[in-house]
């Protein structure tokens, strides 16, 4: 079962962003009561005031750091598919120990974002010691551990005082600065443009980042060089991890100052979809990420009142996932030829 | 307990060997999962429409198998990467049918069929039948020679002029078909649609195809394992007294304890 790096061609990205875009049309065309006024919401909903364009940078934000974790695992040929779990364990941690324990935020940070990269880093040694798929892992990792923290958001963590199944707030001492207020836009935004900084400048400046990218490019290859494959594939997804814990911890000490049932949902799917429409290079995933807190932001505006929008972000993350690394416009008679010279793996 | 273990047995058996027959060929379904929402969503949506249960399964069966075409379409003629494709029809299904549910039903919760759930016993017999089917397709006839030989030689079929292509196609249909009926006879069986009704049951079938050495008769096998865990969670809630959101996550972790240990005893051998 090898994991192909998924290596999304140019054309084909713009196709998926395109295709993205007519799928929300489509789907507000089909179910709004006033097809035109939806749209022109859509459209100009998240720039029409602060609140609303700080909301959607925040998400943009959160976004870029769950795409960066994305990235480097990808860039190392290894397939993070737990996000979305290790955003909420991050989350929950972050929000249950500012919570209960006389910690700093730092603290917090370091807790939270250390046990996603825990948690992603032990599918990566698992592939290493075992030889099973971390794609597999990684997803059953996340599916596993959600009911868990559900658990705990609903019984042992919840605030008595709230309706919300939710932990108490977080002490304002620990909250990131807000940026825009009233929007939910914070100093987390900042974290997410140095991690992106920081990820082009590890994969295009350093000997790990050169080293990475030839495990990724060849595995073979990297082991008949000396290089240590294990290293390559136990860290990239620790850093995975830890990136998906980071927008995780972000989201809780910087948005809602609490942790709320299923409340991450959808940040680590959209993570891989906004890598691979950056197609894997750190200096595209801002892009990328505001293209996709554009889309969520204008869905929200324009269907807020039939709650749709937690299906329209699935089938949006599908339509991209299906175009974007297929050669939809592929001449036929060039396909021939490549047909013929399939590898042989 | 026995009946309960049986019909989990079937369940996850059709949807793993739906998993085998693309696995063969070459292509690992990560669809799975979506699969099944498809197969069980459209097999009650049209038992609530009007169609006897018989015509329900194959509704099911070909809905599916949609997707199985929709991911070949990608993954065979667009050289799109199998794996995101997979994921795409997991979220497409998980988005489509609450979209569906509130058009036709108005909700997009739960869909009960008033009549209640089929028995156990055609949802078994159907497995047993498919298990001695794939069986006698994968080993005594020519197109599943093919078949395996696609996802083992592919440039020694193509030297023989017979398209990989072809027969891939075929193993993504198949398996969509399989792993529809499979959503379609566990809705049927407990007579409700419910959001998020797959539960994981894609992942676990695809761990059974290695658990199940790749063979039919292995993941018969295998699916007994996790047929016993199902069964098992089921009772736990009552006597043990743990509580049902944490019960979720046990076949997510015995699924990965079992795929590990899998993996580490073969690397041993």
């Amino acid at each position: 079962m090898p994991v192909n790096q998924p290596r999304p061609r140019a054309r084909s990205t713009l196709l998926a962003a395109l295709a993205a875009l007519i799928t929300v049309f489509l789907v507000i065309l089909l179910t709004a009561d006033a097809p035109g006024e939806t749209l022109r919401t859509f459209g100009i909903g998240p720039w029409s005031n602060r609140y609303a364009l700080g909301n959607m940078l925040s998400r943009a934000s959160m976004l870029t750091l769950t795409g960066a974790g994305v990235v480097i695992a990808f860039r190392a040929g290894v397939f993070n598919l737990g996000g979305e779990g290790q955003v909420y364990l991050a989350a929950v941690v972050a929000s249950s120990v500012l919570v209960l324990l006389p910690v700093s935020g730092a603290v917090a940070v370091v807790l939270a974002a250390g046990s996603a990269a825990a948690l992603g880093g032990l599918s990566g040694w698992l592939r290493h010691a075992t030889g099973a798929d971390e794609l597999i892992t990684s997803f059953l990792l996340s599916a596993a551990i959600t009911p868990v923290l559900n658990y705990l958001l609903v019984a042992p963590l919840r605030d008595q005082n709230s309706n919300l199944l939710a932990t108490p707030k977080i002490p304002e001492t620990a909250r990131l600065a807000q940026l825009l207020p009233p929007s939910t836009l914070n100093t987390g935004a900042l974290w997410a443009l140095l991690a992106v900084i920081t990820l082009w400048i590890v994969l295009q400046r350093t000997l790990f980042g050169y080293e990475l990218r030839i495990v990724g490019y060849n595995r073979r290859l990297a082991r008949y060089a000396g290089m240590s494959v294990g290293t390559y594939t136990v860290v990239p997804m620790a850093l995975s991890g830890l990136l998906h814990g980071l927008a995780g911890t972000v989201l809780v000490m910087g948005v809602h100052h609490r942790s709320i049932v299923q409340f991450s949902g959808g940040l680590g799917w959209n993570g891989i979809a906004v890598a691979l429409i950056a197609r894997n290079r750190p200096e595209l995933i801002v892009p990328a990420a505001l293209f996709f807190a554009f889309l969520e932001a204008g869905s929200k505006a324009a269907v807020v009142q039939n709650q749709a929008t937690w299906e329209l972000g699935s089938i949006v993350q599908a339509v991209v996932f299906l175009f974007v690394t297929a050669d939809v416009l592929a001449r036929r008679g060039r396909r021939k030829d490549e047909l013929l010279q399939e590898d042989p793996t | 307990m026995m009946p309960q273990i049986l019909q989990s047995w079937a369940i996850l058996l059709v949807v793993a060997l739906g998993g085998l027959l693309s696995e063969r060929g070459g292509i690992l379904n990560i669809g799975l999962e979506g699969m099944i929402t498809a197969g069980a969503f459209a097999a009650i949506a049209a038992v609530q429409l009007g169609v006897a249960v018989p015509g329900a399964v194959l509704i099911g069966a070909g809905a599916a198998m949609l997707l199985g075409l929709l991911f070949a379409q990608f993954s065979l003629r667009w050289d799109a990467n199998p794996f995101i494709v997979g994921l795409a029809l997991n979220l497409l299904a998980a988005g489509t049918a609450p979209l569906l549910s509130e058009i036709l039903f108005g909700t997009r919760g739960s869909v009960r069929l008033e009549a209640g759930g089929i028995a156990a016993t055609p949802v078994i017999l159907i497995a047993l039948v498919v298990l001695v089917t794939a069986h006698l397709t994968l080993y005594h006839t020519v197109p599943g020679l093919r078949l395996r030989i696609a996802g083992e030689q592919a440039e020694w079929l193509r030297a023989q002029g017979v398209g990989v292509k072809r027969y891939q196609l075929i193993g993504l249909l198949t398996s969509g078909v399989l792993a529809g009926t499979g959503g379609a006879l566990l809705a049927l069986r407990l007579g409700v649609y419910l959001p998020n009704i797959s539960a994981g049951r894609g992942w676990i079938a695809l761990v059974i195809v290695y658990l199940g050495y790749r063979t039919p008769a292995g993941l018969a096998v295998a699916a007994l394992f996790f047929g016993v865990i199902d069964a098992v969670a089921v009772r736990a809630q009552s006597v043990l007294g743990i509580p049902p959101t944490i019960l979720l996550a046990l076949p997510y972790v015995l699924t990965v304890v079992a795929f590990v240990s899998y993996a580490a005893l073969r690397r041993k051998a």
